[in-house]
């Protein structure tokens, strides 16, 4: 379909198939300074993460789980330590880790399909490519019939997926999501996440989300990273057992809910 | 305090902290001076270019004074007191014009706010009046009042008129109701409500009514005193103009802007002191 | 009182004529009974016989042209330059530093007092007027402009980093648009001081120092202030208001044409 369209960087292009969206995160530190006082947001992280997995990252609100995601992302840097993708540390922004942000940020002045092809632009290819890549992925979250729709116009679900398909468009290996549901309400949400998980299957991108909701870890996540806050650790690394579709009935479920959640509280 | 773990121990003591405070002073400075350097580059490279076109004769003298010839009209202007006076009674203008005008205004805008029927009927008059710009009723002005000291006054009253009858308006209107609310649930009596609740979350309209109403008040008075005044620091421009003397031109014209500014700054300054609450983001 | 519990009022546009109509019924009638001054007070019938007279030689109606033209003219350069050099020191902080603090200092001076320093320099005709009115024009555009730019709220800003754009589509996808409210507000308040402008220049230069000079709508009305015609005094007046609200509204009109995804 829009198989050439690829980042800058034509030798590093994902093929499918290929074992790539593996992430290294070794003793990270980050340290705030809000006014006179120092935020000790993130201390001594290690994690590493394989192709292909789906991670979920929650915690108390201070435990740094949003930094580390934006460390990921290329937006801020850690005071110490190493974070590398794919064996190569990380240097700014780039198309190859997609982010959603919790708050959409769809730009309001463009329409659904503008948006989303905002991520195609340095990407090489022909207009007829990205046209291509960005109708299929509008398919894919199903916003079909909202292409030339403003964000304005659109519910707080359907501006959530349009910033889903953007997070995808340039195929990214690595797929970042900070809080991508949280602002949406329950009924739409638990639909969201049975298509985030077809989406996942489909892209076949690492893919590294930041909730606060512990059931939605569990639905979605291979392994689930429990973080606590002041200063910002990992607590434990929780394996989630048992095949999707997850049912929130099973034992494997509560049990897993219930470690998790003994986790949080302590 | 040891948690600071990026640094060397050493430096995570009290002393450390000290050091840290010093470093981020002297950073503070060191931008400070950068922004000042920065800021002057422009204003430095005019008056080279300005000194080079008056030293090559590019223009005559009349047209181009030296800078240096203007900042000597400066002190000679400051020396024999002519800047003070005309100054003076630029400033007596503009205080009388706005205690009248900025007053009315005031009334104006509160009775409109609590009272419906004014608002209603007697209201968009006004408003329509005010729609056009003083500079529009100076001609208008002139043939009713004359040219003489009213003329000058009642043109700065009515350009102060408006930006208060609007933000006293504006206040009463916008004001936040939740406070009434709490008001009444305390059963506070009529004379502490105005006082603790309405007045105080009117005032930071008012003040910014008043600063918009004060530099455009300032603004309108330069210019009636080009057109028609035998005094004022605008008298003084147009005397300089007419004579030719162009050196006293700029002088006045970088007094004007200079004492528009320091009016604003003062009645910011104030402002801030008296309502500062209102310049942090209230929830 | 507020806007939610206040029931629907009808006829409020009636009401405010209301006092208007009175008051010009009330000035006929002072001047059928012969009360006023016959020099100052003229009666309402001759300031529309005037009007109707000035449409017909049009002397009134070729003012008002002569002035909108010169408006526009100089508020295009002048808004057009506040657009280039806001845009600028909104993107970039060596401008910023460089340009603020001489532009906050010129902005300072009273747009008016500007006219003997130009008068001298280049006349009193139409290049000196369009100087004055671009001058007049520059700053709020320049304002708003920069004022747009530098305030890009953050999380804009991030995703065209996180998209990798080149510094030439986040300035056109992200952050033009994004200042585009700010930019139509310095455009509706260029355009305001600009007409205004146009108004005083005509106006000074046509009394004062050098008398009857010029054209438009500001020397028609010292023309009429000089010949104590109260009747062309009010019908000037009356359409510098006009005019002055008739440019905002488009002004404003544009807008939410431009910026439909904003909120009035």
């Amino acid at each position: 379909m829009a198989q050439a369209l690829s980042t800058r960087a034509p030798a590093t292009e994902p093929e499918i198939g290929d074992v790539v969206g593996s992430v290294e995160i070794r003793n990270v530190s980050k340290t705030f300074r809000v006014k006179d006082r120092e935020v000790h947001a993130l201390d001594d992280v290690s994690l590493s993460i394989r192709p292909r997995e789906f991670i979920s990252i929650v915690g108390l609100s201070g435990c740094g789980k949003s930094t580390l995601l934006r460390f990921l992302a290329g937006l801020d840097t850690p005071d110490k330590g190493t974070i590398t993708v794919d064996g190569a540390a990380i240097a700014g922004p780039s198309l190859k880790r997609g982010i959603v942000f919790q708050d959409h940020r769809l730009l309001p002045w463009l329409s659904v399909e503008k948006n989303i092809g905002l991520a195609l632009r340095t990407v090489l290819g022909t207009a007829a490519e990205k046209a291509a890549r960005v109708a299929e992925l509008i398919d894919l979250v199903g916003l079909s019939g909202f292409e030339s729709a403003l964000p304005h116009q659109l519910s707080g679900g359907m501006s959530q997926r349009a910033s889903i398909a953007r997070g995808l468009a340039p195929r990214p290996p690595l797929l970042l999501l900070d809080e991508p549901l949280g602002a949406l309400d329950a009924l739409t949400r638990a639909r969201l996440q049975d298509e985030l998980l077809q989406i996942w299957q489909q892209e076949q991108s690492t893919v590294i989300m930041v909730t606060h909701d512990v059931e939605e870890a569990i639905v979605l996540s291979d392994r689930v990273i429990v973080m606590q806050p002041r200063p910002g650790r990992v607590r434990r690394i929780v394996d989630v057992p048992g095949q999707r579709p997850r049912r929130r009935s099973d034992p494997d479920f509560v049990a897993a809910r219930a470690e998790i959640a003994d986790l949080l509280e302590t | 305090m040891s948690e600071i773990s990026y640094k060397s121990p050493l430096a995570a003591t009290l002393s450390g902290r000290f050091a840290d405070k010093a470093a981020i002073a002297w950073g503070r400075l060191r931008d400070h001076a950068t922004a000042i350097a920065l800021g002057l580059v422009v204003p430095l490279g005019v008056l080279a270019l300005w000194s080079y076109a008056v030293q090559q004769q590019w223009l005559a003298e009349q047209i181009l004074p030296s800078p240096l010839l203007v900042w000597e009209t400066f002190f000679d202007l400051l020396a024999t007191g002519e800047l003070q006076r005309e100054l003076l009674v630029s400033l007596g203008r503009v205080v009388a014009g706005l205690v009248a005008g900025g007053g009315l205004g005031l009334v104006a805008g509160l009775s409109f706010g609590l009272w419906r029927p004014l608002d209603i009927y007697v209201s968009p008059t006004i408003r329509a009046i005010c729609l056009v710009p003083s500079l529009g009723w100076l001609p208008f002005f002139m043939l009713m009042f004359g040219i003489g000291e009213a003329l000058k006054i009642i043109l700065i009253a009515k350009t102060c008129f408006l930006p208060l009858m609007v933000a006293s308006y504006e206040g009463l209107r916008n004001r936040p109701r939740k406070y009434d609310e709490v008001a009444a649930v305390l059963e506070l009596p009529w004379a502490t409500r105005v006082g603790i609740v309405i007045w105080p979350s009117i005032l930071p309209s008012i003040l910014t009514g008043l600063r918009l109403a004060l530099s455009k008040g300032w603004k309108a008075l330069i210019l009636v005193e080009m057109i028609s005044s035998a005094a004022g620091i605008g008298y003084l421009m147009m005397w300089g103009r007419k004579a030719f003397q162009l050196d006293v031109v700029f002088a006045t014209i970088i007094v004007i802007g200079l004492v528009g500014w320091l009016l604003d700054w003062a009645l910011l300054k104030s402002q801030m002191r008296a309502t500062g609450w209102s310049f942090k983001a209230v929830g | 009182m507020s806007d939610t519990v206040e029931r629907p009022e009808t006829g409020l546009f009636w009401k405010a004529l209301l006092l208007p109509a009175a008051l010009i019924a009330l000035w006929a009638a002072a001047d059928a009974a012969g009360w006023s001054n016959r020099d100052l007070f003229v009666s309402p019938l001759q300031v529309v016989q005037s009007a109707i007279a000035g449409f017909a030689d049009g002397s009134l109606s070729g003012a008002t042209a002569a002035t909108l033209l010169r408006a526009l003219a100089g508020w295009i350069i002048g808004a057009g330059a506040g657009l280039l050099v806001g845009t600028l020191i909104g993107i970039s902080g060596l401008a910023r530093g460089l340009f603020n603090p001489t532009i906050n200092s010129l902005r300072q001076i009273a747009l008016f007092a500007w006219i003997p320093l130009l008068s001298a320099w280049f006349g009193n005709g139409e290049t000196m007027k369009i100087t004055l009115i671009a001058l007049g024009a520059f700053f709020p555009m320049a304002l708003g402009a920069q004022a747009g730019c530098q305030n890009v709220p953050e999380g804009w800003r991030e995703v065209g980093k996180v998209l990798e754009l080149s510094r030439r589509d986040t300035l056109r996808s992200i952050i033009l648009p994004a200042a585009m409210p700010s930019i139509v507000a310095g455009a509706e308040l260029s355009l305001n001081v600009a007409w205004l402008g146009t108004f005083g220049a005509e106006y000074l230069i046509g009394t004062g120092y050098i008398n009857g000079m010029g054209d438009g709508l500001g020397a028609y009305l010292a023309a009429a202030r000089e010949y104590a015609r109260m009747d062309q005094v009010l019908l000037g007046v009356l359409f510098l208001g006009l005019i002055g609200v008739t440019l905002d509204r488009l002004v404003i009109g544009f807008s939410r044409k431009a910026i439909p995804w904003h909120r009035h």
